[in-house]
């Protein structure tokens, strides 16, 4: 039964699921079009006041969920990869792009929204508490337009006296008109009262985005300096050599701690950092690999017609090298997921305002006695990444082995 | 004569290596001399202030030694450096050399006795899977080897004190020994150690193992392919034998060879199991002193692991060259 599941059908499944348990925030997402496009063709002039990072975030996520739905359902039969059979690690990996691609529709509440501390602190896994929400016309008709309404309601970073947490339902007596909505917490809340799903959501979409923009400058860096050491030769080939041996003798986190010391702890900077800190490894195999090719005819001949260098580079090594690159890459991508984690941990990085998966480790560290599921999720995310991406890197280096024949070590 | 000659090609080769470890060494140090003029802002100009008197910004410039030329300062960086002169940190208000020699010597002995484990559990597997080939465990590893190689450092470490220090008490929490350590005696002092230090022992070497085990898994496949383990089974030797003589070493010759990045990736681990696990050495030290922003004692930090990576690296080297037959012969080619 489990063995006939194509791909197109676990990501249906998926999208079911999602649609079941999201469908009040894809209503009020639609909700937020119609307001974006009222406000636009009333005030067109602030256009940079109506697309927050938030709402072009929302909407974002929201046309690629429709056009996600939309492809898959119409290509199912014209795309081969589409109708694979679903192993475990194609199904970690779709759900982790799921993640990464619709964080804001699968998230709940925002990733800093803190709950009312009293009642929402260190809540268990599947918990249940009452969302009180109460609906003050007065202040609201006055101070606030609608589309300030739609988006706080979607993008809500802190809890008002019009909208906390209760152990009990209002009484529908009281005067005020508000409404109580028994709400689950699936992964628990932090010691902030901050709910662990969406923090996790959020959390693995960014180190995911990190890894994947670190591996590009490793992957530019790496390329360029081994085609141009192993093209040139001679002393640049030596000076090369040693200036990667030279980072090679710095244990990576001894590295990044140097360079995250002395240039701060930025988001941009540790991404930066963890892409410059890998390149030596991408930087041997590209330079061995140019080395060998150097003396094949086509490259020669490519050679003698007067290719440009970068034209040679683009259209003659670069697909040969391709596998050996992406191998490593993959390889790579990978350990700078768990070097980003490990870091947040430390309490070295991770000073940005987002979630980090390390740093809610470190704070589950904390407060191991009395929650265990602080620990637990962002462990198990980590694994999952790790696991997968490296399967993939296994994958693509056997296939490189037998098919093409060359080796990574 | 023959015989001198060959003696002095092989010091012309270990100078060669030597040679071009110095240059590395010289570049590491370049680097971290840049970083430190890269990195934002004027050590002196805390000392900028209404309060105090305006002599003395010019003071500490001309103490730090700011006020001189760049390559000036260049020089006595690596001078001092080279000194064993770090200087002062700012926070413990103590030379970083003595700083380092103090924790220093607890890293390395963790890190090797890490790795003198790694080796020797993941020898007794491949032992143990020869044996018993074919059976449950040999087929369930491979599956749960990548499992647990991609558990996180920190949270196998975590798991380990909660389960075992926490909810069953058999282990003391962190600390290399106990506050009554100077009172046993030596019985009593080695199994303090032991129990102190086996839950981070497990954390730094689990990967490890995994790494080796997966290394030499596959080398020790490879060689039981080649013709002459094939031509020894064929003409009746025994399978063990052939197994331990001669599979074994012509398999592990290459984990030399791989022993100078282990070294670095243990250094970066007892990064974090030394912080999990409140050890004094020196991957705490330096997490302790970027939090702090200590740039003297990182740049210490970072320099020392520097130059034991290195140095491991330049003995894999040699070991290589008396042993490798390969390299040998491109040496001679040269």
């Amino acid at each position: 039964m489990i063995k006939k599941i194509q791909i197109w059908h676990a990501i249906l499944i998926l999208y079911f699921i999602v649609l079941l348990l999201r469908f009040d925030e894809l209503v009020s997402t639609i909700e937020l079009i119609f307001v974006v496009f009222q406000s636009l063709l009333s005030n067109p002039g602030n256009i940079s006041n109506i697309f927050s990072t938030n709402v072009v975030d929302q909407l974002f996520s929201f046309a690629l969920f429709l056009s996600g739905i939309f492809f898959v359902i119409s290509f199912r039969k014209k795309l081969d990869w589409l109708r694979k059979k679903c192993s475990v690690t194609l199904l970690a990996s779709i759900i982790l792009s799921f993640i990464f691609l619709f964080a804001p529709i699968l998230a709940p509440y925002s990733d800093n929204l803190q709950f009312n501390l009293p009642t929402a602190k260190r809540l268990a896994p599947l918990c249940s508490r009452y969302l009180v929400k109460i609906i003050d016309e007065q202040s609201s008709e006055s101070s606030k337009s609608q589309s300030q309404k739609v988006e706080k309601s979607l993008f809500r970073e802190n809890v008002t006296p019009n909208y906390y947490l209760s152990e009990t339902p209002i009484s529908n007596q009281s005067s005020i008109g508000g409404v109580s909505t028994r709400v689950i917490f699936l992964l628990g809340t932090d010691e902030y009262g901050r709910d662990i799903l969406s923090r996790i959501i959020y959390a693995t979409r960014y180190s995911l985005l990190i890894g994947i923009i670190a591996i590009s400058i490793t992957g530019l860096i790496g390329i360029t300096l081994g085609f141009i050491s192993g093209y040139f030769g001679k002393y640049v080939d030596i000076l090369l050599n040693r200036i990667a041996e030279m980072f090679l003798a710095v244990p990576f986190i001894f590295l990044v701690i140097l360079c995250v010391a002395f240039l701060g702890d930025s988001l941009l900077t540790v991404i930066i950092v963890l892409g410059v800190a890998g390149w030596m490894s991408l930087f041997k195999i590209v330079r061995s690999e140019v080395l060998k090719l150097k003396t094949r005819d086509h490259i020669v001949t490519s050679q003698m017609v007067g290719m440009t260098l970068s034209n040679q580079l683009i259209k003659e090594y670069l697909p040969l090298l391709l596998p050996a690159v992406l191998t490593n890459l993959t390889f790579q991508f990978a350990y700078i997921i768990i070097a980003e984690s490990s870091l947040s941990f430390l309490g070295i990085t991770g000073n940005y305002s987002h979630s980090s998966l390390g740093g809610m480790i470190q704070q589950g560290f904390l407060n191991i006695n009395e929650a265990w599921w602080i620990i637990l999720f962002p462990t198990i995310i980590i694994t999952l990444i790790f696991y997968t991406v490296y399967n993939y890197a296994n994958k693509l280096r056997n296939i490189g082995a037998n098919q093409i024949g060359f080796t990574t070590d | 004569m023959g015989n001198k000659l060959r003696f002095k090609k092989k010091w012309i080769e270990i100078l060669s290596i030597f040679f071009s470890y110095a240059i590395t060494f010289w570049l590491l140090l370049s680097m971290i001399f840049i970083l430190l003029r890269l990195s934002p802002g004027d050590p002196a100009l805390k000392y900028l202030s209404p309060q105090l008197s305006t002599h003395l910004y010019d003071d500490v410039k001309i103490s730090y030694g700011l006020d001189k030329p760049v390559f000036e300062q260049y020089y006595l960086f690596i001078y001092n450096l080279f000194r064993g002169d770090f200087g002062i940190s700012y926070n413990y208000r103590v030379p970083v050399s003595s700083m380092l020699m103090e924790t220093a010597p607890f890293t390395i002995s963790f890190s090797l006795v890490s790795f003198l484990l790694q080796v020797a559990i993941s020898m007794w597997v491949i032992f143990y899977i020869h044996k018993h080939k074919g059976n449950w465990f040999e087929k369930s590893l491979n599956k749960i080897s990548l499992f647990l190689y991609s558990l996180p450092t920190m949270t196998v470490g975590l798991a380990l004190i909660f389960i075992f220090s926490i909810q069953l008490d058999f282990f003391p929490l962190s600390d290399v020994h106990s506050t009554n350590f100077d009172e046993l005696n030596i019985f009593q002092k080695l199994l303090d150690l032991v129990k102190h230090l086996t839950l981070p022992l497990i954390t730094l070497s689990l990967p490890g193992i995994i790494i080796f085990y997966n290394y030499l898994h596959g080398n020790i496949e490879a060689t039981e392919k080649k013709s002459f383990i094939r031509f020894m089974i064929a003409n009746g030797f025994d399978k063990n034998i052939v197994f331990k003589k001669h599979v074994i070493p012509n398999s592990i010759n290459p984990l030399i060879s791989i022993l100078g990045t282990e070294l670095g990736i243990l250094l970066g681990g007892a990064v974090i199991t030394e912080t999990l696990f409140g050890l004094p050495g020196l991957g705490r030290l330096t997490v302790s002193a970027i939090l702090t922003r200590d740039y003297p004692l990182i740049i210490g930090c970072v320099f020392f692991s520097g130059v034991f990576v290195l140095a491991a690296n330049f003995l894999a080297d040699l070991y290589k060259l008396k042993h490798d037959v390969q390299l040998r012969e491109n040496f001679k080619n040269l």
